[in-house]
């Protein structure tokens, strides 16, 4: 039997968080989760996660810089980014590719969406 | 009991996946015996022109007589047609077997269609327990009128969409400011109850843009979205302004409606309890 796949959700949101992780952890995923940039770095290299959502604006490392550091590691570099953002604007979405994220989902979560491009990014769908 | 929603929207949410993937792999085989079918039916029509490109041209009256003795090539002749015959009674069967599959197979699609389209609602329903869920267990969580506050604006933004918000409380006849976000306190002075849809929210009177636009507005209440009163029992302790929704957000769902319901109702006592709360630990 496979294993479950593994996601790292990164926000300093408790209501993000539990959204995510109701929506998630019902489906077929372990999940754990990080406050911050900073801990979700220190997160992503320890666990290793198959997929990565990430907040942009948050408290001591903001989502695009915690993307570029992870691209730039040799380790965590080959992990499937998602940002989730509540800004849907080109700009914002332009920034976040650039840092290098494979797709993103804009606030408020919607479940379906999530979990299509969750399952896209693991190669599921 | 609500904590039982996310868990039976779930079953049916799994339930209905199970079913979208039966159908599609009863829809897989059924390719495959089609496609199998047509192969089948392209070989004996194959056979059939073979067959008839084999039979002799009738043959001239004098050739006739010669042939006459020739019985081995008159069993030949007769065997081909017969095997003629079968083949293009078979291919006959095949052609109405594979009408009947075709059939069956947009049956099966249509079936499958409609499971992916149930699924899909089972999905949007599961979601907006979750959002209930996630509001009700947010909002009590606090120890603290602050935390509870804070978890109030997370909700807003998170949940409903919005980054410009205000929680008004109702004093001295006039409404001010408990908390904001992505609007200065000051742009809100002067309100006070009865006064425009924030000073009704203030007297128990909620409204909301999509439901009432042509209701009246104060001056400073252009881009409002919600007023909405947040009861401690029969009285309102706060009033909760939502201004604009963010950009990729048009308008207000039916399930933000039933978050903003719940809100009017637990919110209020949320705030109302807090400082007892806070005092007694």
């Amino acid at each position: 039997m496979d294993r479950k796949k593994k996601i790292l959700l990164v926000d300093d949101s408790s209501t993000v968080l539990l959204m995510e992780r109701m929506i998630l952890s019902k489906s077929e995923f372990d999940v754990i989760t990080a406050k911050d940039g900073v801990e979700g770095l220190e997160k992503a290299r320890a666990e290793r996660p198959d997929l990565i959502l990430m907040d942009v604006v948050m408290p001591r490392m903001d989502g695009f810089e915690a993307c570029r550091q992870l691209r730039g590691a040799s380790d965590t570099s080959r992990i499937p980014i998602i940002m989730v953002t509540t800004r849907g604007e080109l700009a914002s979405v332009d920034a976040g590719y650039q840092s290098g994220c494979n797709d993103y989902v804009t606030k408020p979560i919607d479940g379906t969406e999530l979990l299509t491009k969750v399952r896209s990014c693991l190669g599921q769908s | 009991m609500p904590d039982d929603h996310p868990r039976k929207a779930e079953e049916l949410a799994a339930s209905a996946v199970k079913h979208g993937r039966d159908l599609q792999e009863v829809n897989a085989r059924l390719r495959e015996l089609i496609s199998s079918l047509q192969l089948q039916k392209g070989r004996l029509a194959a056979g059939m022109r073979l067959g008839e490109a084999r039979q002799p041209a009738p043959a001239a009256p004098e050739a006739s007589a010669a042939a006459t003795g020739n019985g081995r090539a008159e069993g030949g002749r007769a065997q081909l047609e017969s095997a003629l015959a079968d083949a293009r009674a078979e291919a006959e069967h095949s052609g109405v077997e594979h009408a009947k599959l075709l059939r069956r197979l947009a049956d099966i699609e249509e079936e499958n269609r409609r499971a992916c389209d149930e699924y899909a609602a089972l999905q949007e329903r599961t979601t907006e327990v979750m959002q209930l869920f996630v509001t009700l267990e947010r909002l009590h969580r606090g120890l603290t009128r602050g935390e509870t506050l804070a978890a109030l604006q997370e909700i807003v933004i998170n949940i409903l969409g919005s980054e410009e918000l205000a929680f008004l409380e109702p004093r001295d006849g006039a409404l001010h400011p408990l908390h904001t976000f992505g609007v200065r306190p000051e742009a809100l002075a002067g309100l006070r109850p009865g006064l425009g849809a924030l000073g009704r929210a203030a007297q128990g009177r909620p409204w909301i843009a999509s439901r009432d636009p042509s209701g009246e507005l104060a001056p400073d209440e252009a881009d409002l979205t919600v007023a909405l009163p947040l009861r401690a029992g029969e009285s309102v302790v706060a009033v909760l302004a939502v201004f604009r929704l963010l950009p990729h957000k048009p308008s207000l769902t039916d399930a933000d409606l039933e978050v903003l319901s719940l809100l009017e109702c637990h919110a209020g006592t949320a705030l109302a309890l807090r400082p007892a709360a806070a005092a007694a630990a």
